[in-house]
């Protein structure tokens, strides 16, 4: 399980990743410093084992449940988190050889754009400070009237009009502020963008320029992203490759169009099967999606994680495979007591980490 | 000052460039516009000009000891009486002026510039050196503050000077203690980390985020140490410490007074006033700039809505309106009755209206599902109908809301309380910056549970667990004693779905409540709420972007764009025929709408409207294709009409259906 993976994703364009991750892990709170010495928490295990490379240019997407680790990826990837063990490598530089400095000096060229877009703004900056800091601590356009020009460029670019920028956070709606802190990441011009959940709270046709605005960027400036997102739709139109988080790691993982089109993992094939349901939810019949709850990521299920509500495992206990008793029904033994190494798809562009990957099962969705 | 006259005042915004004002100008007038500001201003500049010219003003020799005339009551040669040693009061609280200024200034400045930083390492390092700092403020609190400034001047000798730094030792861990508070608070919050992953430096993080945001506790913090600061001082100078003896200082003329509290009170009485009096000054001057430089407070604060405060008085004692008298009471009362809406945000320049005229109902069990532009208004509507837009902020300039059949605008502030604690639950749209980053989450949800109702602790505990589990976060018994930043996006947002089901509400307004949460668990919340609404017929209103969620769950839609209704109707209907312009625009936006990958996406071209600068006729007109400059889209507002069953205000709304 801790064999080195290697996405086999561009083989022959392996020199031009701009970003690799190595096999990373971070886990919280597995010792608090206080008064009285060291003591010992829970530990949340929220990313463990994540491997994977983004060629120069290209569009990474990560989806998964909520909790499962994403925004912690995404921390890890810029330096805002140090992992508990693995490495991440950015333009041939390895994260962990840099001190805080050298940190600080790299993050001209990788951004951040954060979760919350309110939360994530100073309230005592206007709009124009904001976007004036990014550009003070990276001592860019120091002119005055070249730096104007330069906020002025980037505000129209995210659809915000000059009006906006002697504003305050609390004086903008929800959208608006997310279209500050997505100018706030483009405004120094940097070459990776990590974006976690850019466009959430903005309406479609805000979306649509936002992307468009990416994707735009990334043709003429060959921008690297990597996108955090839960709108299934907008990875399959914006990104190349994708990575299916659940409880810390990547369960799927490779090309869009596999991994999206012909989903293996059988929580990505639920994710899947929700997406693509447009029909109202029927209000007399209560509905249920994925069975159980989620697992908590301080107590991690053995063997498969995904085994406590995987309706491939149930369904291959009731066909005969070998199978045990557990809390959560009778499932496959396999899933239970072994964590499945990841199972390359017949083309080799996208892996699934399941026992039964290339088991078709008749009926899957029921 | 009519709303006419506000709205005229309104039109530009931006371009303040050109001419720019003097900032001490600026800054001297916002503070006098305070009346607390005036007062306070001008009680700092009198006790600055009795410093300096003091001296000169004293009528009589304040150094002359006269035996023959000690302890006189105030006379008209001695206006505030004579002291112990026969030296006239009035003179030397003139002469003591200076030095009661420096000792107080100085001490809090000493204090201030060590503390202060002291407290900011201690909560940016943590670790051992927080425990170390922290550990020594204990012992240096646990003495009476005499014998540290005694120990100081013990060691440093007596005079003026070291009396300054030994009152300001005394305060150095009140200081320290308070900013080390305030910093953890400040540097909980996700913006600090935002300017980290900028790349800024710990020092530009401290100067720029963490400072400004302390400042408003600090600065109070230093005006209250100021007296206590004098009274310290005239401890000293009561030991024979202090200031040398004949030199005067208000806080030594008190504690020489003590003596004679009794028999000659006048003593104490002037000395004590100014010291009082000097004190206030510098706390409502603090007050006033604090005011200014907190940008959340300080459009209210230009505007100090007097006059508004009055007319929301006499509106909520005046019958209701007639529309609402003709809202049916009952059963069968729709949960939310909203009429005729205009809410207007208080600006630096006049009134901003945002919402334009809104008309809805939700009955029972019922959801209806907002969508729209990015800023035209939908959570200050949202907030409005909550009863929780703030009266500083926002001004309700015209129409009714009606919550169970009840007027919920204009009621006073108990009432208001009690109607949200029992019919409404909010989940608002930044769920990260809706929790207290410095209570646990375990905290937030019992208050939750316990407003208003009689549980036990242990029933509290169950209940809140419960809710937890409802919402689907794993293990909740543990999750309870963890902190906001210690949870997923998704999972924060989750727990404010839970803080606002807690009380049961009859009513959830809800402001992208499922923004960040996954299709699988957005489906088991949403579950969750048709759950709700099925055994208790909550109402809800939902706010969102995501038009495939309204499609699966609401019942109703209704598009909004600057500021109003522009169509609305059974989802069925809206959806899938849609008559307005821009719902039609909408709909041809989303991705996977049709444009294949790697294919831009289709927005609405054009600038998307600005409040307060809307074009005449209708507001989506320069970027309307179905317009196309005809005259009747500029003549006037589209009246909403009825079009194929459904509300719409559009003109020409016909020619979709052909
Ligand atoms: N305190 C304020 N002072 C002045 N204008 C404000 C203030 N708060 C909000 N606004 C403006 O009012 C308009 C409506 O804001 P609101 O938050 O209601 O929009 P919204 O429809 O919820 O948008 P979003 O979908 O982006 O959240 C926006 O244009 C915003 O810039
Ligand atoms: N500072 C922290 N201390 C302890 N636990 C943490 C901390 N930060 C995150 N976690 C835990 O790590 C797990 C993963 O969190 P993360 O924010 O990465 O999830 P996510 O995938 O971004 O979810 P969402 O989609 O809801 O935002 C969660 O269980 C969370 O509680
Ligand atoms: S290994 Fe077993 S439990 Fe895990 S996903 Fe595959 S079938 Fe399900
Ligand atoms: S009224 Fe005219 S401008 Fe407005 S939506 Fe209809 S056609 Fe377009
Ligand atoms: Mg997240
Ligand atoms: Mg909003």
């Amino acid at each position: 399980m801790n064999a080195p993976f290697r996405l086999p994703l561009t083989p022959d364009a392996a020199s031009d990743d701009v970003v690799i991750v190595q096999n990373v892990s971070r886990h919280f709170g597995s010792s608090r410093t206080g008064l009285f010495g060291r003591r010992a928490a829970p530990v949340v295990r929220a990313v463990e084992d994540v491997s994977f490379r983004v060629p120069r240019g290209s569009c990474f997407a990560i989806v998964g449940e909520s909790g499962s680790g994403k925004s912690s990826l995404a921390r890890l990837v810029v330096g805002l988190l140090r992992p508990t063990s693995g490495e991440v490598t950015i333009g041939s530089v390895a994260l962990s050889s840099l001190d805080d400095a050298g940190l600080r000096g790299m993050r001209r060229k990788v951004q951040l754009v954060l979760q919350d877009p309110r939360a994530s703004l100073d309230p005592r900056m206007t709009v124009l400070d904001t976007l004036a800091e990014a550009l003070t601590v990276h001592s860019l356009h120091r002119d005055r009237q070249a730096r104007r020009e330069r906020i002025d460029a980037v505000i129209g670019m995210v659809g915000l009009s000059q009006a906006h920028l002697t504003r305050y956070p609390h004086e903008l709606s929800g959208g608006q502020r997310q279209r500050v802190a997505i100018a706030r990441a483009i405004v120094c011009e940097p070459e990776i963008l990590v974006l976690d959940e850019p466009v959430s709270a903005l309406d479609v046709s805000v979306q649509a320029q936002i992307i468009n605005l990416l994707a735009d960027l990334q043709a003429r400036l060959a921008l690297t992203y990597i996108v955090i997102t839960h709108d299934l739709a907008l990875v399959a139109h914006m990104a190349d490759a994708v990575g299916v988080m659940y409880l810390g790691r990547f369960v799927e993982q490779g090309d869009v169009g596999d991994v999206c089109g012909a989903p293996r993992h059988p929580y990505t094939q639920s994710l899947m099967a929700i997406a693509a349901q447009v029909s109202p939810l029927d209000r007399d019949r209560p509905a249920t999606v994925l069975e159980g709850s989620i697992p908590s990521p301080l107590a991690i299920p053995s063997g498969c994680s995904f085994h406590t509500r995987c309706p491939r495992a149930r369904a291959l206990a009731a066909a005969g495979v070998e199978a045990v008793d557990t809390a959560d029904g009778r499932l496959a033994r396999l899933c239970v007591e072994a964590a499945p190494l990841p199972h390359p798809a017949p083309g080799g562009r996208s892996t699934a980490k399941c026992h039964f990957a290339d088991q078709s099962l008749p009926d899957q969705s029921s | 000052m009519s709303l006419a006259q506000d709205m005229a005042a309104v039109p530009e915004r931006a371009e303040s460039t050109t001419a720019k004002p003097n900032p001490a100008w600026t800054l001297l007038r916002r503070i006098l516009v305070q009346p607390k500001g005036a007062v306070g201003l001008t009680l700092v500049v009198l006790y600055l000009v009795l410093a300096v010219i003091g001296p000169a003003l004293a009528p009589q020799d304040a150094f002359r000891q006269n035996f023959a005339q000690t302890l006189r009551p105030p006379s008209a040669a001695h206006w505030f009486g004579t002291d112990q040693l026969g030296r006239d009061v009035f003179s030397r609280i003139l002469i003591g002026a200076r030095a009661t200024l420096g000792i107080g200034v100085g001490g809090v400045t000493v204090a201030f510039l060590i503390g202060v930083p002291l407290g900011i390492l201690a909560a940016w390092r943590r670790g051992w050196i927080e425990a170390v700092l922290m550990r020594a403020i204990d012992v240096m609190l646990s003495f009476p503050d005499i014998v540290f400034a005694l120990a100081v001047v013990a060691i440093l000798g007596a005079n003026t000077q070291n009396v300054i730094i030994a009152v300001g030792v005394v305060s150095i861990p009140v200081f320290a203690r308070t900013a080390r508070a305030v910093t953890l608070s400040v540097l909980a919050e996700p913006y600090i980390e935002g300017s980290v992953a900028l790349g800024a430096s710990p020092a530009r993080v401290i100067m720029r985020h963490v400072l400004p945001n302390i400042s408003g506790t600090l600065l109070t913090l230093s005006t209250l140490l100021f007296a206590s600061t004098l009274l310290s001082a005239s401890g000293l100078g009561f030991l024979g410490l202090g200031t040398q003896p004949p030199f005067p200082e208000w806080g030594t003329m008190l504690g020489d007074s003590r003596s004679y509290i009794r028999s000659h009170p006048y003593l104490a009485t002037f000395p004590g006033l100014f010291l009082a009096v000097s004190a206030l000054a510098f706390n409502l001057l603090g007050d006033a700039l604090r005011t200014i430089y907190d940008p959340t407070s300080r459009r209210a604060a230009r505007r100090l809505p007097m006059l508004n405060f009055l007319r929301r008085r006499t509106a909520a004692s005046a019958p209701p309106a007639a529309g609402l008298a003709a809202a049916p009471a009952g059963p069968d009362a729709p949960v939310v009755a909203v009429e005729g809406l205009h809410l207007a945000f208080r600006t630096g320049e006049g009134l901003l209206e945002v919402v334009r005229g809104v008309d809805l109902t939700i009955c029972a069990g019922r959801t209806l599902a907002i969508v729209g532009e990015s800023g035209s208004g939908k959570s200050t509507l949202l907030r409005a109908i909550g009863t929780l837009a703030n009266p500083q902020e926002v001004a309700i300039t015209a129409g009714t809301v009606a919550i169970g059949g009840e007027p919920a605008l204009g009621l006073p502030a108990a009432a208001v309380r009690d109607l949200r604690r029992r019919k409404i639950g909010i989940v608002f749209q930044d769920a990260a910056s809706a929790l207290n980053p410095v209570l646990t989450v375990g905290a937030q949800l019992a208050e939750a549970v316990r407003a208003g109702s009689r549980l036990g602790p242990q029933a509290v505990r169950q209940r809140c667990i419960a809710l937890l589990r409802d919402v689907n976060i794993a293990d909740p018994e543990r999750r309870l004693e963890m902190y906001p930043h210690q949870f997923s996006g998704g999972m924060k947002q989750r727990i404010v779905i839970a803080i606002a089901l807690a009380q049961n509400p009859e009513l959830l307004l809800a402001d992208e409540p499922t923004s960040a949460l996954d299709v699988t668990i957005q489906q088991q919340i949403l579950v969750l709420l048709r759950e709700i609404q099925r055994k208790r017929g909550m109402a809800i209103l939902l706010v969102t972007h995501d038009l495939n969620l309204v499609a699966r769950f609401a019942d109703d839609v209704a598009v909004m764009y600057a500021g109003r209704l522009v169509e609305s109707g059974a989802i069925a209907t809206v959806l899938e025929q849609p008559l307005h312009p821009y719902t039609q625009a909408l709909r041809a936006s989303a991705p996977g709408a049709g444009e294949g990958r790697g294919q831009p996406l289709r927005s609405i071209p054009g600038e998307p409207p600005l409040v307060g600068q809307l074009p005449s006729g209708c507001a989506f007109r320069p970027r309307c294709p179905r317009s196309a400059n005809r005259a009747e889209c500029a003549a006037q507002e589209p009246p909403e009409r009825m079009v194929a069953s459904r509300q719409v205000a559009c003109v020409f709304a016909e020619e979709a259906l052909s």
